[in-house]
């Protein structure tokens, strides 16, 4: 079964694979892969918009590097920003998270 | 895949270069490149065909145009944020880093903003007059269309403007297609009495229903004069004046309908207007209905003020045309009025004027020069600062040197600059602006005569915009030209002595031109002023013919009402003027329809001579004439040759005239006026014999030729008939210093013989005689004011350089006293080298000065007079001035010790 994202949920994936290191486009996609088992519906092309709106918010630092296949690619990592942020989103999400459960698992009286 | 990272890529990308759009697309085509590169490698080693691989990824990818477009956008959008916070940072660092260098050199701050701030200072109290008086249009709808008709006279008449007649006001009305609306009035000062308020004289004017159509006048409450209330003859109607209405009144709205007695005559409110509107440059208590009615017989008598409104795109020329026309048929228009020989002998014509030309004056031209003096002052005050600056420079441009090889970009250097610039003209934009606001108020307290339009004069936007302009255009002005100097500079200034040759050079020559051409604008103000200041004098050299110390004058307006008829008012003068004589420390009293330099208007009445009749059809000239007690004269002082008729003469009714002398020399050249006689209603019985010949007085301004005056009894000759003055002027000669202890004395004398009899003007002779010259004075105050601080920026100015350049050259100096040189020779050559370049500046500034005082005759004196030695003089004070701001430096010179300057 295949889940589409709401909104922002996205960005605090990118934010989330990038605080166990830097890495390029590609492999914070394969990340969100690996983590989600493949449940999740995104195209892989609206990655980059994303990278780049929180490069722009300065959320993401960026630098060109090579991979181990020797090819150039643009690597990203946390800003001290970006983490601050991630904390903060993690703590909200959950928050919800569980209001939402509560709601859905009341039984009637 | 996940790769350490050393720090080293993340260090090298502070150093990147900075973006830019087109690198970040590339940028970013890179980055999908890769992305899907990799992904169909992916494939391929599962054992994909290419192609598949290729498409499927594409698949996956999804819409790749639209996602890559999404990205560069954001990019585009983040780089023009971070150039424009970098810009920003930039200025905002270069400002600190501007304010900081100035903070530690605090002298050369300080001098600059003041400097400065004193030539703005002075432009701009000077533009506030400018702006508010001339440049502003009449506080009227569209009042570029406003203009004044009025009929030129000379030949017989005295030249000059009369007003225009009551059938030529309704000739232009009707046979005119230049006009949307031509409107009369008629000034009047009556006396307002009744109920508990003391009597009170207005400012008050018949006005026509259309002058309201001409100028847009609206009342606040209630109405205006309508054409209904003109063909009443007396007025029964009145619309009061805001000023009247809030003082006598209360601002009460229920006076609306209420009886008023004006001159004796009950006329009812009906109407009050706003604040501020009146007649042009006229403040108006009170609007009555002009009783005019274009069926009576026309008269030759111009009593009416007529503004007309132009038609929307007519000139005045084709105005002027248009009513010249009419003019020209007014012997056939009105035949009864106007005879053909009238026409010619009178070269009677009319006149269009713009209402604002006529209100102004020629104080246009006077506030305009007034301006370029100041703005003489402001380039002065410039190039002094320019002087300081080059100093300046020549101290920092190491730094800057060293800033540049640093790295700092041209931009920043340039921002750097003009930073500096900037923060010293808005601090000299506040002082400047703060001295020309104490400025206009100092005007407006102290100067104790009235510009036109001067109520008008107060500090607004307008002005702060005009010295923010102003002195923001100063900083760009001075920032670009220490840019233009920096662009010069090159780094080789690092490798020499820190004072390199070639700039020196440079700045010697640049430092010279700035002093010769501050002498030379110094020198055309003073010289400016000096012609001012030679006809000033001129003028109160000027003996009026009469004595002003100790007296004192006030107008006095008898209503009509009460004195009626020839003998009630001269009771009245006689009794006022003993009981006047009486008072302590008062020694003569006399009274004038007409006050020598007043500012009442003066009719000319045709006179006719005994035994001397006119060519068939031609007119007798006419003349100025005056009323007057027969204690006038001895009040005045003026001298009389013959005698003055005795108050017994005139209640009798056979008193004779006084005539002035240069009316006696024109009506009977080379023969004694003595015995001859005059009247005013044609050749005929009975006539005023010529008692005495007055000295002359002059009586229409100290720079216009004495007046030709007759001096009339206050009772008429038995037999005629003689209009009656509504308003006198009474003159005291006292002891006392002061008017303000007589001012409660006279009031309560008056009000002791009638109560209904309000007194006005209270002055000084003196103060009158003032007022005639305000407009020299005013003009001559501030163009000396505006010498002076030329002349103290200039001689600080050269005293500055001299001093820079003996500082420079002290090495030189020392080596030459130490070779036995002597000192008075080493303070001559730093004399000479000042002298020669300030009578450079003096020769090309008496070039401008002879242009400028040419000018000064043409537009605003109207008098020829020398002014070579006006000229000479000032170039004689500027060198004096220059010599002695070179002499303290110079004498430093010879003191420098040989040893010291060597060592150094």
């Amino acid at each position: 079964m295949e889940i589409d994202l709401l909104p922002g949920t996205l960005d605090l994936f990118i934010l989330k694979m990038l605080s166990w290191g830097p890495m390029h486009g590609l492999a914070v996609l394969k990340s969100i892969e690996r983590v989600t088992r493949g449940q999740l519906a995104i195209e892989e092309g609206a990655l980059y918009p994303a990278l780049h709106r929180l490069e722009a918010r300065g959320l993401l630092d960026a630098v060109w590097g090579t991979t181990e296949k020797n090819r150039k690619a643009k690597f990203y990592r946390l800003t001290p920003m970006g983490r601050r942020r991630l904390t903060a989103e993690v703590s909200k999400w959950s928050q919800y998270a569980k209001v939402v459960r509560m709601v859905l698992t009341t039984v009637m009286r | 895949m996940r790769r350490s990272l050393g720090d080293s890529p993340w260090v090298q990308r502070l150093f990147r270069l900075p973006l830019t759009p087109a690198r970040a697309r590339s940028e970013l085509d890179a980055e999908i490149r890769f992305h899907l590169a990799e992904r169909i490698d992916e494939l391929v080693a599962a054992g994909w065909r290419y192609e598949d691989a290729d498409q499927e990824i594409r698949r996956r990818f999804g819409d790749l145009e639209a996602y890559r477009e999404q990205a560069h956008v954001i990019d585009a959008r983040m780089l023009r944020h971070h150039h424009r916070v970098e810009v920003i940072e930039q200025v905002r660092r270069e400002t600190r880093r501007a304010v900081r260098s100035l903070l530690h050199s605090p002298l050369y701050l300080a001098v600059s903003v003041l400097t400065l701030g004193l030539g703005i200072g002075c432009v701009t109290a000077v533009f506030t007059l400018l702006d508010r008086i001339v440049l502003r249009p009449l506080p009227y709808v569209a009042s570029e269309r406003l203009v004044d008709v009025r009929s030129a006279v000379d030949g017989k008449a005295v030249a000059g403007y009369w007003g225009v007649s009551v059938g030529g006001y309704f000739a232009y009305r009707h046979h005119n297609h230049s006009f949307s609306e031509l409107g009369a009035y008629h000034l009047w000062q009556p006396t307002l009495t009744g109920g508990d308020l003391p009597a009170e004289r207005a400012a008050a004017t018949f006005a026509s229903a259309s002058l309201a159509r001409v100028l847009g006048l609206r009342p606040l409450i209630g109405r205006f004069v309508l054409d209904a209330d003109q063909a009443a003859g007396l007025p029964s109607i009145a619309v009061l004046g805001h000023g009247l209405w809030t003082r006598r009144y209360g601002g009460d709205a229920s006076i609306l309908g209420k009886v008023i007695t004006v001159e004796g005559m009950r006329v009812t409110v009906v109407g009050i207007m706003p604040a501020g509107l009146g007649l042009p440059d006229q403040p108006i208590d009170l609007w009555l209905p002009l009783p005019i009615d274009s069926t009576a017989p026309p008269v030759n008598d111009h009593g009416l003020q007529v503004i007309g409104r132009l038609l929307r795109g007519v000139s005045i020329e084709s105005a002027q045309r248009d009513l010249a026309a009419t003019t020209r048929q007014f012997p056939q228009l009105l035949p009864a009025a106007y005879s053909t020989l009238f026409m010619s002998d009178y070269h009677f014509r009319v006149d269009v004027v713009r209402t604002r030309d006529r209100v102004l004056g020629n104080i246009g031209r006077v506030l305009w020069i007034l301006f370029v003096a100041m703005m003489i002052v402001l380039l002065v005050a410039c190039t002094n600062v320019t002087n300081l600056y080059l100093v300046r420079l020549q101290v920092r441009e190491r730094d800057l040197a060293v800033r540049c090889v640093l790295g700092a970009s041209r931009s920043q250097i340039a921002w750097h600059l003009l930073s500096e610039w900037l923060v010293i003209s808005t601090l000299a934009a506040v002082i400047g602006l703060g001295l020309a606001w104490a400025g206009v108020q100092l005007l407006q307290s102290v100067v104790p005569f009235s510009l036109p339009r001067f109520a008008e004069v107060s500090f607004g936007w307008r002005e702060s915009a005009f010295v923010t302009g102003l002195s923001i255009s100063l900083g760009i002005v001075f920032g670009a030209l220490s840019g233009l100097r920096y662009a010069t500079l090159d780094l080789s200034t690092l490798r020499e002595s820190p004072r390199g040759m070639t700039a020196s050079r440079y700045q010697m020559r640049m430092r010279s031109v700035l002093m010769a051409s501050q002498v030379a604008l110094a020198l055309v103000l003073i010289a400016t002023a000096g012609v001012l200041f030679q006809s000033f004098r001129n003028l109160r050299n000027v003996r009026p013919g009469f004595d002003p110390d100790g007296l004192v004058t006030f107008d006095i307006a008898p209503p009509l009402a009460t004195y009626h008829s020839y003998e009630a008012l001269e009771s009245f003068y006689r009794r006022l003027i003993t009981r006047l004589s009486q008072l302590p420390s008062v020694t003569e009293v006399g009274t004038t329809q007409r006050l020598p330099l007043g500012t009442r208007n003066a009719d000319c009445q045709l006179v006719f001579v005994e035994r001397r009749p006119l060519p068939r059809g031609a007119h007798a000239p006419c003349f100025v004439v005056a009323q007057v007690s027969p204690t006038y004269f001895g009040a005045m002082r003026i001298p009389v040759q013959g005698s003055v008729s005795t108050w017994t003469d005139v209640e009798l009714g056979v008193a004779g005239v006084v005539v002035s002398q240069a009316l006696a020399r024109r009506l009977w050249p080379g023969e004694n006026a003595i015995g001859k006689a005059i009247n005013t209603t044609g050749d005929n019985p009975p006539f005023y014999r010529v008692t005495g010949i007055a000295s002359d007085v002059y009586g229409d301004g100290l720079e216009q030729p004495p007046s030709d005056i007759v001096y009339f009894p206050l009772i008429p000759r038995a037999g005629t008939t003689r209009w009656s003055p509504s308003e006198m002027t009474i003159v005291m000669r006292t002891h006392s210093v002061s008017v303000e202890p007589l001012k409660g004395t006279i009031r309560r004398t008056v009000a002791e013989l009638d109560r209904n009899i309000p007194v006005a003007n209270i002055q000084t002779m003196g103060d009158v005689v003032a007022s005639s010259m305000a407009r020299v004075t005013f003009t001559m105050l501030l163009l000396m004011l505006a010498a002076g601080i030329c002349l103290f920026l200039s001689a600080s100015g050269i005293y500055g350089v001299i001093a820079y350049v003996v500082g420079q050259r002290r090495g030189e100096i020392g080596i030459r006293l130490a070779l036995g040189g002597h000192a008075t020779q080493v303070s001559r050559t730093v004399m000479l080298q000042a002298l020669r370049i300030a009578t450079i500046g003096t020769l090309i500034g008496l070039l401008g000065a002879a242009g400028s005082a040419r000018l000064l005759h043409l537009y605003l004196l109207n008098l020829a007079s020398d002014n070579l030695p006006t000229l000479i003089v000032a170039a004689l004070v500027v060198m004096t001035v220059a010599a002695l701001a070179s002499l303290i430096p110079a004498r430093r010179a010879a003191r420098v010790s040989p040893l010291e300057a060597l060592r150094n």
